[in-house]
């Protein structure tokens, strides 16, 4: 069969003043644009359990194509805010007679909703199910919904090697690898572990190092983006990680939490390693408003810590992306100012922050919605982290709103944005004279 | 500074440090960002670089533009004057 992979790619954000906000501000729409270019590490795995019987191509749709290729089955992978033009593009892809399936957290959550669109829908991990809803549809005998691997993908299998060969030629900024599954913390608002794993899962080091090695030999010098929630969480495992991965001599980014920073000597290994940044979801410099958003309020305990945290990690040459999300349920209109204080007194060398988005399938969507806070029943293409979707607890949505735009102001400034920049080059200038020495 | 290499070579020993990327086939406007895929930390990096080895601060207010080899000699050249 001829099997398209399609990953639905790009940013979205609906509010208009947000979006004219945006493309003034440079600080804001990096990231966005490092996101946006990110390959979909989900299809190449769905391509790399692929048999070799079956002719696969990898595409990403940002803006939707006028024509389409012709493939006998398609592979759609989306997030919530882009699962409506998915579904525009499996309706055309049926309309022509492929067979059409869909994956990834959209569809996983509310898999009924995607079959009005797809013949098939793969609810978790295409582990185990790819290969047998493949010979079920060259029999004509396709399911219309495939559970996959949800826990054991490292201690109960050998871990495929994605299909990186296929990213080859194109103008990939970063690479993606995956060394964990899920996350610890289990926070109210996040989707990823609830789908993906109930346990927090790591890569054994030699799977990530095979990885690795075929990337290297792909791409020159690539710079790596880990694909993980949360990296840096067992500290055994962390230094044997660190140590193969020197041995590369690669530049990376990853996401971990605060923890990573308790541990003598680690922040200087990933320096060594080749860590340019962690980002760490702080979420907010409240400790009421981190009261409860994780099972154990892990985040909140952890308040007092943050400021030390920062500069450890970034003293030792690790920057800090630190992530913020307003809107959440102690949030007054007073959060705003907190935020853009805090980031100045940190020091934080990058910063994000998100409005608080109740993604369906997570219990922050399943309280609002009993709470009767949720602004509209269906809401998937404002699912977008940076649009309101319900009623704040304790500020209108219009404060909510209007308080996001000034942060952005505020946060992403060009004076504000420089100010980071210098203080970057300053810790480099620290730092880097033992380092970057011409090769 | 090495004596021995002139501004631009030793901007482009700089990028090459940091990008661990052959810079040969870079002409003087060409957008590294574009071509090489540089991020924006590693374009301060380069900054830092080139302030160490110039013993030069660029303002703050230049460090976005600095996209082609020609912008940073230029501010090299500024910023030693």
């Amino acid at each position: 069969m001829r099997i398209g992979l399609i990953a639905m790619s790009g940013v979205r954000v609906r509010s208009k003043e947000l979006v004219e906000l945006g493309v003034t501000l440079p600080g804001f729409v990096n990231r966005g644009k490092v996101i946006a270019s990110l390959p979909s590490l989900g299809l190449l795995v769905v391509a790399a359990l692929t048999p070799a019987e079956h002719d696969v191509t990898y595409l990403e749709v940002d803006v939707m194509p006028e024509t389409l290729p012709d493939f006998d089955l398609v592979g759609i992978s989306t997030f919530s805010a882009q699962a409506d033009e998915a579904y525009v593009l499996a309706d055309r892809y049926r309309a022509r007679g492929a067979k059409v399936v869909m994956g990834g957290t959209h569809a996983s959550l509310l898999p009924d909703e995607a079959l009005g669109h797809v013949d098939a829908v793969v609810c978790g991990g295409a582990e185990d199910v790819w290969p047998a809803l493949l010979e079920d549809a060259k029999a004509g005998t396709m399911r219309p919904v495939y559970r996959g691997a949800n826990r054991g993908f490292y201690a109960e299998r050998e871990p495929v090697v994605p299909r990186f060969d296929l990213l080859v030629g194109r103008p990939y900024n970063r690479i993606t690898i995956q060394t964990s599954r899920g996350c610890p913390l289990d926070c109210d608002f996040c989707a990823a572990s609830k789908i993906f794993t109930p346990r927090y899962e790591q890569k054994p080091v030699a799977a990530v190092e095979r990885e690795l090695r075929r990337v290297v030999s792909l791409f020159e010098r690539p710079f790596l983006e880990f694909a993980d929630d949360n990296t840096f969480v067992n500290r055994a495992w962390s230094e044997e990680f660190l140590r193969m991965l020197a041995t590369f001599g690669l530049r990376w980014f990853t996401e971990t939490d605060v923890r990573v920073a308790d541990h003598p000597g680690l922040p200087k290994l990933m320096y060594d390693a080749g860590c340019y940044q962690v980002l760490i979801g702080f979420e907010s410099p409240s400790a009421e408003s981190l009261a409860g958003i994780d099972r154990s309020n892990w985040k909140a305990k952890r308040r007092g810590e943050y400021l030390r945290a920062i500069d450890t990690l970034q003293s030792a040459g690790v920057t800090v992306n630190g992530c913020f999300i307003v809107g959440l349920d102690a949030d007054t209109p007073g959060i705003f100012e907190q935020v853009n204080d805090f980031v100045r007194e940190s020091g934080l060398i990058e910063v994000q922050v998100t409005v608080l988005t109740p993604f369906p399938g997570t219990r922050l969507y399943d309280r609002l919605k009993r709470e009767g806070r949720l602004l509209q029943e269906r809401f998937w293409d404002r699912c977008t982290l940076f649009d309101v979707n319900f009623t704040p607890k304790q500020m209108t949505v219009d404060e909510l709103e209007s308080g996001l735009r000034w942060l952005f102001r505020e946060l992403y400034s060009e004076q504000a944005t420089n100010r980071r920049k210098r203080h970057y080059v300053e810790v480099v200038k620290r730092l880097e004279p033992a380092r970057e020495e011409p090769s | 500074m090495n004596a021995d290499r002139s501004p631009e070579q030793i901007i482009r020993d700089v990028v090459a440090a940091v990008t661990l990327k052959r810079t040969e086939g870079f002409g003087l406007d060409d957008d590294l960002q574009k071509l090489m895929g540089i991020d924006s930390l590693s374009l301060l990096r380069i900054v830092a670089g080139i302030e160490e080895e110039f013993d030069v601060r660029i303002p703050d207010e230049e460090l976005h533009a600095l996209r082609t080899l020609r912008a940073m000699l230029a501010q090299v050249e500024v910023a030693a004057m």
